[in-house]
């Protein structure tokens, strides 16, 4: 064709335009510093909107206060010198794709320390981007294990109790429930995804362990809102627990139309990701509720451990952390650690002695959820808690 | 001076881009680069199947994961070397479009777009429900892969030194390249045709169908290399990396660039890297942004930005007016078959109802070589359902079709064409993006090779549109398309030309020239059969006229005979005159 | 097997119900492509946008029943703007106002995202609680939605058969160009149709917010199977779109019922290639000869 021809040199030229531009746009960019303190880049790829946003709001929350704990008025000593962490934010929209961008632009402004992303199905990819293990990660995703004992683990800690094995968060929870409940009849319905399949599989495999049957174990796509068909198959095989979830978004319709369908009779289990909010209007008609406290629950007031956190929390967000509040430790307590480690370790760029030093803290100033790392897992151990609702009364017990 | 800026190679734009490839250390600029040429792979081949072969199909991300997926899963789990499992995967691709492609090929426009989606989604669906492809989870990428040595040159395909980007710009330019070889060829200009018009295509003897699912196979090829690309670049995939959030992207990529030209994916997928990794224009409000941008570019700028960019530079830099190539007006030369008096064209018993109309009812003529046979009628009388069914577009319910002395009743409009029996349409139909000489190239490239004079130069010489020939068709008055609609037909070299009211809205003047250009015709031995309300014209031209009432002849004769029968003098010439 | 016929009669209860909501989301959809040829892919949004601003209302103290109509009003006026200033200037090509509706889809999907963030909202439900019949569980909200979408189907069909601006509708969708000679006002029926269209989103969006907890993605699963619903049916009949939801509502309801997840998840689609690919034009049009 003729008309092709012009169009591919000028389109040549405006290629060569857009690339010029494009080179010139890009070479601005440098650290400074404030206050006599050096910065120092925290990045933190974070849930803020999509799917996982409220947990995510959360997550940002703690990330926020030990930021501003760790930095107080004049930043932090380390080797006699003066640091502050500076928090550089980036919506990941709970999108592998946009996580996976925001590590790269981390990398990209050679970010040493990086948090997130929290979700699994988020975290897995955006992990693969960085490539190497040339920077401390810090996340609550479970999914990083897979990374432990690669190189590109080298500097990966997991924030949460391990979900699987023996001493995890669903086998402490699977315990405790048993306890209370002698459930023999189970059921399982949770989200096809990441998350959703290792749930299944360790609940399964625990309810299996203590005695009761696995009488239904389904997935539903994550977009499902009605889950009438779900009920009404989980109604034709009576089972005495029901375990949901993960994420409110799910659990509370489910308990609703599980209501509304006069299911109302089964205990109902929100897998790690649920709270006590799930419920919502249909309290009374829900006899009993067990959800799994990931970490410990800062709306409890009477709990004096969590009793600086929620201080923290009102004075900066003007209202108490709710019954969800407790994400905000799967990032508060280990930044907090991160920040005494680099104090230990007497540097601010060499993420080995500073992983070194993470994995012997015990004791940091400010702490709430008391825990350490377990050097070969690089996975935290504490003790969760779990909660339990019944006849409008809430109870908070320690994993057993 | 001008002349000498205009001779720069296309090449030495290239050239600069590598540079900046290899020369820019900065990691993050080096990953803008590498993000924009990725959505340039992905704007590419949705550029190929839309851009080129005019047809919105939004499975092409869904394409892709097919092909990163097979590539991963023969790499990481099947053991095959990595080279191998990227052909694959790109070859899987190309399969699946081409059992997409033809289960879709009854559907045009939105349905198209539609049934493609379906499969997409579909397909991310069974990916996220399927062990081998690590369900919702994804599955990791092979890793690295090796580095290329060439004597003492070294090339690190996943370099941090950007090779992993440059990499992405060699691949980019050979799809390009590529698509820019087949731009040049018969089969090329084909797709266009078809992109532009798909009967008008047919009825010049283009096969439409199968270069729409050439264009839908060509646009996957594409799209398999851009999943490899991302797959690689990402070092794993998942079910919602191919899904309906990244189509949109890819539309946003190209609607801003340009689609059907060449380097509007490069142009816009830069662009879009550019303002979302770098400079985060918009912030939380980008996505907000772009929205707005796709929808004020559709409404008023809807050739893309690379139009209006080298438009502007091409006002800068004028490219010298052509050396017109001139032709003298000859005599037509319609293709062999020589002059017989046997008949050319038989129709016997034709019939065909719609919903119980019956709008063409056992109508039986024939059409020798060389004559003129005007159709006429009251409007809805069934001529233009008439020409339908001799054309092919159309398959009667009854009654068989003859040419030159062969059963062609089952055949397809395009084979007709290529037999030579064209038509033309009532609304004049043209490739209109193309200009008017790309058109008549087009229609002439089905015909055999003639020595002696250009074909396409003589006609444009013949029916006086060498001034228009370098002015697209979408310019030319109501009276120039429409004769431009004959000079197609004629193009192709036919020896029968069914011809729909082509004096319909035309002046006096253009009128005589078409009375003209039919004698010309019946002197260059190729045979008319003319629709026509202008009585006039008709009574003068024809040797014959066929006269059709509620899909029935009720008349056939010479001018004088069918002007004194009485049932036509009632039903037609009575109210007409 | 002996459960299967247990739950059945619950399951294709629970299909129906859902395609009672598919309905009036595909109607609104038919409507608009009928008159427009425009295939609104923005229409999820707006049911989306319709069920956070009855939400918005209801929290400000409106009663629902009056929050609907006035939500529905707004985004019908809505409606009617974006159709004049966006997908009319693009109307000669079909194949534009798809591009124009992904616009929308990014520019409402983010007005809601910005205005009310990602946090749940939860609608104090008007009807809670559920009936007991035959055996049968039905939520009173659910079988509001059946009751309204029974509603709109009968007045949609009284309006387009027997007053004049209904018949000029469906002149309009049958031959545009015939229905302008006629002097059919028909750019302002396409104003009219899609203003209607954009209210029958906001009226699903008001009750969806009935049923559900709100995020920003509550209205897109509703997008996709109406929209599946909408072509099995035959783009562009009000009959087909009906057929259409009842077909995908049963199919999506058996196959979470009884099917594995995977079965569930590609079932509507499956559907929806079976049926194109046997009739082109979907269940409820026939081929029109192609226009020459």
């Amino acid at each position: 064709m003729r008309s092709a021809k012009p169009w591919t040199r000028l389109g040549t030229l405006t290629a060569l335009l857009s690339a010029t531009a494009l080179a010139a746009a890009c070479g601005s960019s440098g650290s400074g510093s404030s206050g006599g303190a050096e910065d120092i880049v925290l990045g933190a790829n974070v849930e803020v909107s999509g799917s996982g946003a409220a947990i995510g709001q959360q997550w940002q929350r703690g990330i926020e206060l030990a930021v501003d704990k760790a930095n107080g008025d004049q930043g932090f000593l380390v080797n006699g010198k003066r640091y502050r962490w500076k928090l550089d934010l980036k919506d990941n929209k709970t999108l592998p794709d946009q996580a996976i961008a925001n590590n790269r632009a981390f990398a990209g402004e050679k970010a040493k320390f990086i948090l997130g992303p929290g979700v699994s199905t988020a975290f897995v990819p955006a992990m693969n981007a960085l490539g190497n293990g040339d920077r401390i990660v810090m996340t609550p995703s479970v999914a990083a294990a897979q990374f432990i004992g690669k190189s590109d683990g080298n500097n990966l800690f997991i924030t949460h109790l391990s979900d699987t094995g023996d001493n995890g968060r669903v086998a402490k929870m699977v315990q405790t429930l048993e306890s209370n409940y002698h459930a023999k009849r189970v059921a399982v319905l949770l989200p096809q995804d990441d998350a959703g399949e290792l749930y299944t599989k360790a609940f399964t495999q625990y309810f299996t362990a203590a005695g009761a049957e696995v009488v239904y174990a389904k997935a539903f796509p994550g977009d499902t809102r009605d889950f009438s068909s779900y009920i009404t198959a989980l109604k034709g095989v009576n089972p005495d627990l029901v375990v949901s979830g993960y994420l409110d978004t799910w659990m509370r319709p489910f308990l609703e139309q599980s209501a509304g369908a006069g299911f109302t009779s089964p205990v109902f289990v929100g897998a790690p990701g649920t709270n006590v909010t799930s419920l919502g209007q249909v309290g009374a008609s829900i006899q009993n509720f067990a959800w799994s406290v990931t970490t410990r629950a800062v709306d409890n007031a009477t709990d004096p451990a969590v009793q600086p956190y929620r201080t923290a929390y009102r004075a900066k967000y003007g209202n108490d952390p709710g019954a969800d509040g407790f994400w905000g430790l799967s990032y508060y307590d280990p930044i907090l650690m991160m920040t005494k480690a680099m104090q230990d370790a007497g540097t601010v760029d060499n993420p080995k002695s500073i992983s070194d030093a993470m994995l012997k803290v015990t004791q940091w100033p400010d702490a709430v959820l008391a825990e350490h790392f377990d050097p070969a897992k690089r996975q935290a151990v504490y003790t969760p808690q779990i909660g339990f609702y019944a006849a409008g009364k809430i109870t908070y017990v320690e994993a057993k | 001076m001008t002349t000498g800026l205009r001779r720069l190679p296309p090449w030495l734009g290239i050239l600069a881009l590598c540079l900046v490839v290899l020369l820019v250390p900065d990691e993050s600029t080096q990953n803008t680069l590498t993000v924009g040429l990725i959505w340039a792979l992905w704007a590419a081949s949705l550029n190929i199947t839309w851009g080129y072969g005019g047809q919105f199909s939004m499975a092409q991300v869904a394409l892709g994961g097919v092909s990163a997926y097979v590539f991963v899963i023969l790499a990481t789990r099947s053991g095959w070397p990595v080279f191998l499992a990227i052909v694959a995967g790109i070859v899987s691709a190309a399969v699946v479009s081409v059992v997409i492609g033809y289960m879709c090929l009854r559907l045009s426009g939105f349905r198209f777009a539609i049934m493609t989606l379906a499969f997409a989604l579909a397909g991310v669906g069974l990916a996220s429900s399927m062990e081998i492809t690590g369900r919702t989870t994804g599955i990791s990428a092979p890793g690295p892969w090796p580095t290329l040595r060439i004597g003492p040159l070294t090339w690190d395909l996943n370099g941090t030194d950007g090779g992993f980007t440059l990499l992405l710009l060699v691949v980019f330019l050979l799809l390009t390249g590529g698509m820019w070889l087949v731009l040049r060829t018969r089969q090329g200009r084909a797709l266009l045709a078809v992109r532009e018009d798909q009967l008008l295509a047919e009825s010049v003897g283009v096969a439409a169908r199968r270069y729409r699912v050439l264009a839908f196979v060509l646009g996957a090829v594409a799209a398999g290399v851009a999943g490899v690309c991302q797959a690689q670049y990402y070092q794993f995939i998942y079910p919602s990396l191919f899904s309906f959030s990244t189509l949109v992207t890819v539309i946003v990529v190209l609607v801003l660039g340009g689609r059907g030209l060449l380097f509007g994916p490069l142009v816009g997928g830069l662009l879009y890297a550019l303002l979302t990794n770098t400079l985060h224009i918009g912030g939380q409000f980008e996505q907000m942004i772009f929205g707005a941008a796709i929808i004020l570019l559709t409404v008023f700028a809807r050739h893309g930005l690379t139009y209006y960019l080298s438009a502007a530079v091409r006002l800068v830099l004028p490219r010298p007016p052509a050396e017109p190539v001139r032709a003298e007006p000859g005599p037509l030369a319609p293709r062999g078959g020589g002059l017989t008096d046997a008949a050319l064209l038989e129709i016997s018993g034709l019939t065909k109802a719609f919903g119980g109309v019956r709008a063409v009812d056992d109508v039986s003529f024939t059409v020798g070589s060389a004559a003129v046979v005007g159709v006429i009628g009251p409007n809805g009388a069934g001529k233009t359902s008439l020409f339908n069914l001799v054309s092919g577009f159309v398959r009667p319910d009854a009654g068989e079709v003859r040419w030159e002395g062969r059963a062609i009743t089952g055949l397809p409009a395009f084979e007709r064409s290529r037999r030579g029996l064209v038509r033309t349409f009532q609304r004049p139909r043209t490739f209109p993006a193309l200009t008017v000489r790309e058109n008549l190239v087009i229609a002439a490239e089905g015909r055999p090779a003639h020595p002696g004079a250009d074909p396409v130069e003589q006609i444009v010489a013949t029916f006086g549109l060498a001034e228009l020939a370098d002015r697209p068709a979408s310019a030319l008055s109501y009276g120039d398309a429409k004769r431009l609609g004959v000079a197609l037909a004629v193009a192709t070299g036919a020896r029968m030309v069914l011809l729909d009211e082509p004096a319909a809205g035309l002046n006096t003047g253009d009128v005589e020239l078409l009375r003209r250009d039919l004698l010309e015709l019946r002197k260059a031995g190729c045979s008319v059969l003319l629709i026509e309300h202008h009585m006039e014209l008709v009574l003068d031209v024809c040797d014959e006229i066929v006269v059709l009432d509620a899909g029935r002849v009720i008349a056939q004769g010479t001018p004088a005979e069918v002007s004194a029968h009485p049932d036509v003098i009632d039903a037609y010439l009575g109210s007409a005159r | 097997m002996i459960a299967v016929w247990d739950q059945l009669p619950q399951a294709v209860a629970n299909g129906l119900l859902l395609a009672a909501l598919y309905a009036i989301v595909a109607l609104g959809l038919t409507l608009i492509f009928g008159v427009l040829d425009v295939v609104n892919f923005g229409h999820g949004q707006l049911v989306t946008l319709g069920a956070y601003l009855v939400y918005a209302l209801v929290s400000g103290s409106f009663s629902f029943w009056i929050a609907v109509p006035v939500v529905m009003v707004a985004l019908g006026l809505g409606g009617l703007l974006m159709e004049r200033f966006t997908f009319r200037p693009v109307r000669s090509i079909p194949i534009n106002g798809l591009l124009v509706s992904i616009g929308w889809i990014a520019i409402i999907g983010n007005v809601i995202s910005a205005v009310w963030g990602p946090d749940q909202y939860n609608m104090t439900r008007v009807l809670p609680g559920s009936l007991s019949f035959a055996g049968l569980s039905l939520s009173r909200s659910q079988l509001l939605v059946l009751g309204v979408s029974i509603v709109v189907m009968v007045v949609l069909s009284l309006v387009l058969r027997f007053t004049s601006g209904g018949k000029a509708l469906r002149a309009t969708a049958q031959n545009r160009e015939a229905a302008a000679l006629v002097g059919i006002r028909t750019r302002r029926l396409d104003a009219i149709a899609f203003g209607v269209g954009a209210a029958l989103a906001a009226l699903a969006g008001g009750l969806v917010a009935n049923l559900f907890p709100l995020d920003p993605s509550v209205g897109d699963s509703y997008m996709v199977y109406a929209f599946v619903a909408l072509i099995v049916g035959g783009a562009g009949s009000a009959a087909g779109a009906v057929v259409g939801s009842i077909i995908v509502g049963l199919a999506v309801s058996l196959a979470q019922t009884f099917g594995s997840t995977g079965v569930a998840s590609v079932a509507p689609f499956v559907v929806l290639i079976i049926v194109l690919f046997f009739r082109p034009a979907g269940l409820f049009r026939t081929d029109h000869e192609a226009t020459l």
